[in-house]
């Protein structure tokens, strides 16, 4: 499979927490070779699909920063998992090559700014623009 | 001089915990307790929202359990309603209802459970956990996990999400079952079923390998709840509660679950959160009963699918002259049985006709200003009820959750495994997680019972009379 995984994942009941979600959504829309899947979180059943992408993009809300933050993301080789069922990209990552032999050969984790995690389900005027640049560094590394 | 052994928070359960083993001057255990220390208080801020909210609202009490609290909330709504839903909608709550035991369950026996029966209670934490269990059986690791994505893949297929779907409501559900999916479905039937079977044999030669443990997991007599079917068959969704002693006798039968409170009080502690509820004629706390896989299959005459049933009757066997199961580790051999049964189940509700069905909601106004509803969830039977005025506007709600019900006899668990395991001086990883694992049988989850958030590595104190910190042990 060619295609490119895309996971956007958070909790859209609490403000920005939902931006992973919201820009995951949006990229579905702008680009046609990706699949996209959304979570509240990230659960080891989500591994099986993952092995069978040669790239995978995690949308993710931060907490801290003032701007989009995209990092290549490697198997994490410490072998704890986070908790009982909810992981990291990098623990995901590692469970699909132990689990299955294979992971993604490339996965960048995109972290959206946020600034209100508060209940509602609206984002802020400027995470919403990070939503926006966070799809643009989506379609940059389609490109790459 | 007297010491106290705390164990905070509690690992590989949901939700947030600690336990304390007071020590005597010799070094004997004293008192043990399992503390409960988070709150959340759903019962409190969902006054003033609206009766066709609720059951959106109460999923959200948990991620692991979130179809329980929506299918409940529902029924209490359809009571307030004083309505009976339509066929398809009572046949689609029911799969999901089964497809939440299968998923729940799953994640507590292969991802929750497994590490310390796999890989030994004596072994590296840091190994001890889903990766130590891939490095040692693959295949079993990558069963389970599909397992459980199996009653994810339902629940998403009929409420459009894995967790925390607003799918049911008063009076029925919100959207049908769409037939394309049944295929779909049905195929993953036959590979459930193997892994079910798998997890089953695994199990038995766990009662082997740790013979010598299991008698000191919660292994005494109580009282047993959960619903039956009107016939005595292992009921999940609508049946009357009935309640059987340590010894096997049923005390109480056919009870309908909306008269809970005649039957059950619940009691507070100034050191938990977590209520503990007990049988109203015996008193706190000598009507200490559980709920959930154990008491299920305990209470029930019979399981109406073939290949559970035959289960049933070898798990009815390690009773022998008690003519009930009483020790608390046979919880998972309980769990994995119902895993059999939901597979089953799910498979006959799949192949019927009547969940293709288009009616799938009663529509009433408010004809009740109160309502229960009830059903068994993966860890027992749940109760939400409510109050509402006549606009369907909360007053006020209860709720009593299937982990609060078997707060006592957590308790008393810890007790018995720290009198075994604890001599005073020495308190290794072993001992601490053997403790540790004998909560993990009855797979608490406090998201739900109080409502706790946040999860920590373990750390376990020995103090003094006085709390002086005289060592501990952190990972």
């Amino acid at each position: 499979m060619n295609r490119t995984l895309v996971i956007g994942y958070g909790n859209t009941l609490r403000g920005d927490d939902g931006a992973g979600i919201c820009a995951a959504e949006r990229a579905a829309g702008r680009f046609p070779g990706v699949d996209i899947l959304t979570v509240h979180e990230l659960q080891p059943e989500l591994v099986e699909t993952m092995s069978r992408y040669p790239d995978v993009i995690f949308l993710d809300a931060a907490v801290e920063g003032s701007g989009i933050r995209a990092d290549i993301i490697e198997p994490a080789t410490d072998h704890r998992p986070d908790g009982s069922h909810a992981h990291s990209p990098a623990t995901l990552l590692s469970l699909c090559r132990n689990l299955y032999g294979r992971a993604p050969e490339r996965s960048l984790l995109i972290a959206i700014p946020g600034q209100n995690f508060e209940f509602g389900e609206q984002l802020s005027p400027f995470t919403e623009m990070m939503v926006e640049e966070a799809i643009e560094e989506v379609g940059h590394f389609l490109k790459s | 001089m007297s010491r106290t052994i705390t164990v905070s928070p509690v690992t590989r359960i949901e939700g947030h915990a600690k336990i304390t083993i007071r020590l005597d001057d010799q070094g004997n255990v004293g008192e043990a307790r399992f503390h409960v220390n988070e709150f959340r208080g759903f019962e409190k801020f969902c006054e003033g929202r609206m009766l066709w909210e609720m059951a959106g609202i109460t999923s959200r009490i948990c991620g692991i359990c979130p179809t329980s609290h929506l299918i409940t909330s529902a029924k209490a709504g359809d009571d307030i309603l004083a309505i009976d839903i339509p066929e398809t909608a009572e046949k689609l709550r029911r799969l999901i209802t089964l497809a939440q035991w299968l998923q729940s369950h799953a994640l507590s026996f292969f991802h929750l459970s497994s590490p310390d029966f796999l890989l030994g209670f004596d072994a590296d934490p840091a190994k001890r956990n889903i990766f130590g269990l891939i490095a040692l059986d693959k295949e079993f690791t990558r069963r389970g996990i599909r397992l459980r994505k199996f009653g994810q893949e339902i629940i998403e297929v009929l409420g459009t999400r894995k967790i925390h779907t607003p799918w049911a409501v008063a009076g029925g559900v919100r959207e049908p079952f769409e037939a394309s999916k049944k295929d779909y479905l049905l195929n993953w039937i036959p590979e459930a079923k193997e892994t079910a079977l798998l997890a089953l044999d695994t199990l038995k030669e766990i009662h082997v390998k740790f013979e010598h443990d299991i008698p000191n997991f919660g292994n005494f007599r109580s009282l047993f709840l959960g619903m039956v079917a009107d016939d005595g068959a292992l009921e999940y969704y609508d049946g009357k509660l009935r309640l059987m002693d340590g010894a096997g006798n049923i005390i109480e039968d056919k009870v309908d679950p909306k008269k809970y409170h005649d039957y059950f009080g619940e009691a507070v502690e100034p050191w938990s959160y977590l209520k503990f509820p007990y049988y109203r004629p015996l008193g706190y706390p000598k009507g200490m009963y559980r709920v959930g896989p154990l008491a299920r299959v305990n209470i029930c005459d019979y399981i109406d699918t073939p290949m559970a049933e035959a289960e049933r009757r070898v798990f009815k066997a390690l009773a022998g002259d008690a003519g009930v199961v009483n020790n608390s580790f046979y919880y998972h051999y309980a769990r994995l049985i119902e895993i059999l049964f939901s597979v089953e189940k799910i498979e006959m509700l799949l192949n019927d006709p009547a969940i293709l069905g288009s009616n799938i909601r009663a529509r009433a106004m408010i004809n009740r200003e109160q309502g229960i509803g009830a059903s068994e969830a993966p860890r027992g039977t749940l109760f939400h009820e409510y109050w509402v005025n006549q606009d369907g506007v909360l007053q006020k709600l209860n709720l009593i959750i299937a982990t609060a019900q078997n707060n006592l006899a957590m308790n008393r668990t810890v007790h018995q495994l720290a009198m075994q395991y604890i001599d005073g001086n020495k308190v290794t990883e072993g001992i601490l997680n053997r403790v540790e694992a004998g909560i993990r049988c009855f797979d608490p989850c406090l998201s739900c019972s109080t409502h706790a958030v946040g999860r920590m590595p373990i750390h376990l104190q020995l103090l003094d009379a006085e709390d002086h910190l005289l060592s501990e042990i952190r990972r």
